[in-house]
């Protein structure tokens, strides 16, 4: 994506990511909920890119896919369809290693059960351990950032949620005054 | 005075040609409906080309409500995804309600994986009014299986946003809602538990990573595939040491790190 990275390290391209994707029109509306639900219903819009690790050791973003375009608004859909692959065209396609399927939660709402659905699908093509320069191991994974921001033209990144096919664990990261917390969820079977 | 009633006539018919919307259908939102946990007698699939099956009508009347709410009718030149019959629609009554699941239906369009929060689900009375929808990633219950002491478990049904410990089943307003007696076998029904040892979340530690799924390449562990999924275990000899970032070395601010126990699951 242009105007996004390259970085060193995908903590960074997280960080980056967060507030870039939060700040996009309606992706969060959790300030409307009890206002005006009607409305968070019906303008809540979903991003989703990946994030992925080059040849060249460093971690890019795709682009966003915006799938509120005219045919979906027309739907009640709100939902964010994400391309198997990227096409970035300095590198051949199999060269790119996925690391994380990235959204927002306009709502603020844990991982769906689609989102685990569809990363699974993705564990089917895509690499569910990935090794990085200096043999670290990076797990594939679906993001779901969220903002508890009530200024819409100015939305914080408050934290995010992580689910990981591999380990069928979610973790809850919060982030407050630069300190992280993290709740972890084991997904028991029903 | 013409130019004045083509102004009013314009108004009028403008008003006729309005373009259909989505979630017209007014509703109820009414939050303590508790979507059902489990499918009952058993899940049915209908195969209308083997069998011959008759529809009540108030279930009919339900699963219109939900499609024509969820894809207006009306709109054309939609892509094959988005259309009404390109999904399932998955429906149980209980009592005077009927519940409605709609799900994205890949074989109808050719398509292999579906799309992030594709989901919806409805509570429609019986009398066809939208009692509760939920739509995608819009919070819902979440249902939690709690270790009690005596190596047992209990499950619960609690509000959206609370982290249950066993404790809060005797508290007053704790969010708990109800506890499960019935199985836990609705198709895409999340069941959670706590890690033990973790009823708070934890306080961020120096060395790890937010959003780590890595293991450092100095952490002396590998993956390897246990008990139908991917664990963490120790390797021999530890690999030397690294310097580098993605290895999780402490940093500050997001690099700033978490605890020591990661979603990588290492142990």
């Amino acid at each position: 994506m242009k105007n996004f990275g390259s970085f060193d390290s995908y903590a960074d391209a997280l960080k980056a990511a967060c507030p870039l994707i939060l700040s996009k029109p309606n992706a969060t509306v959790g300030y409307l909920q009890d206002s005006n639900p009607d409305l968070a219903r019906r303008t809540a819009t979903e991003y989703c890119a990946w994030l992925y690790y080059t040849p060249e050791h460093q971690y890019e973003m795709s682009m966003l896919t915006d799938q509120s375009s005219p045919d979906d608004l027309v739907t009640g859909k709100r939902s964010c369809l994400l391309p198997t692959f990227v096409n970035d065209l300095r590198y051949a396609s199999g060269d790119l290693k996925y690391i994380f399927a990235l959204h927002n939660h306009p709502f603020g709402s844990r991982i769906s059960p689609q989102d685990t659905r569809f990363i699974e699908q993705m564990a089917s093509v895509h690499e569910w351990v990935i090794k990085t320069k200096n043999n670290s191991e990076i797990l594939l994974s679906v993001i779901a950032f969220f903002s508890k921001s009530k200024d819409s033209a100015a939305p914080t990144c408050d934290g995010f949620y992580q689910y990981t096919p591999a380990t069928h664990t979610m973790v809850m990261w919060t982030q407050t005054q630069s300190r992280w917390k993290q709740v972890v969820l084991d997904q028991d079977g029903p | 005075m013409p130019r004045i009633l083509l102004f009013v006539f314009s108004i009028v018919l403008s008003g006729c040609v309005r373009k259909p919307e989505p979630f017209s259908t007014p509703a109820e939102s009414d939050n303590s409906i508790i979507f059902p946990l489990s499918v009952g007698n058993g899940l049915v699939e209908v195969k209308a080309r083997e069998n011959t099956y008759v529809l009540d009508g108030e279930v009919l009347r339900a699963l219109m409500v939900v499609s024509n709410d969820l894809f207006p009718p009306g709109v054309s030149n939609l892509p094959c995804r988005s259309r009404q019959e390109a999904h399932t629609y998955r429906f149980t009554r209980r009592g005077d309600i009927i519940f409605v699941y709609v799900d994205e239906d890949l074989a109808h369009c050719g398509r292999r994986f579906i799309a992030m929060d594709s989901g919806a689900k409805y509570a429609i009375s019986k009398d066809g009014r939208i009692l509760r929808r939920v739509i995608g990633s819009e919070p819902d219950h979440v249902v939690w299986r709690l270790m009690t002491p005596d190596g047992g478990t209990v499950t619960i049904v609690t509000e959206p946003g609370i982290l249950p410990d066993l404790e809060d089943l005797e508290t007053p307003d704790s969010g708990i809602l109800k506890i499960v007696t019935e199985p836990v076998d609705m198709p895409d029904v999340m069941v959670f538990k706590r890690r033990e040892g973790r009823s708070q979340p934890v306080e961020a530690e120096p060395g790890v990573i937010p959003g780590v799924t890595m293991l450092p390449a100095d952490a002396g562990y590998g993956w390897e595939y246990r008990d139908g999924g991917l664990v963490s275990v120790p390797r021999e000899p530890p690999p030397a040491p690294s310097s580098d970032r993605d290895g999780g070395s402490p940093d500050a601010g997001w690099d700033g790190g978490s605890p020591g126990e990661t979603a990588s699951g290492t142990r």
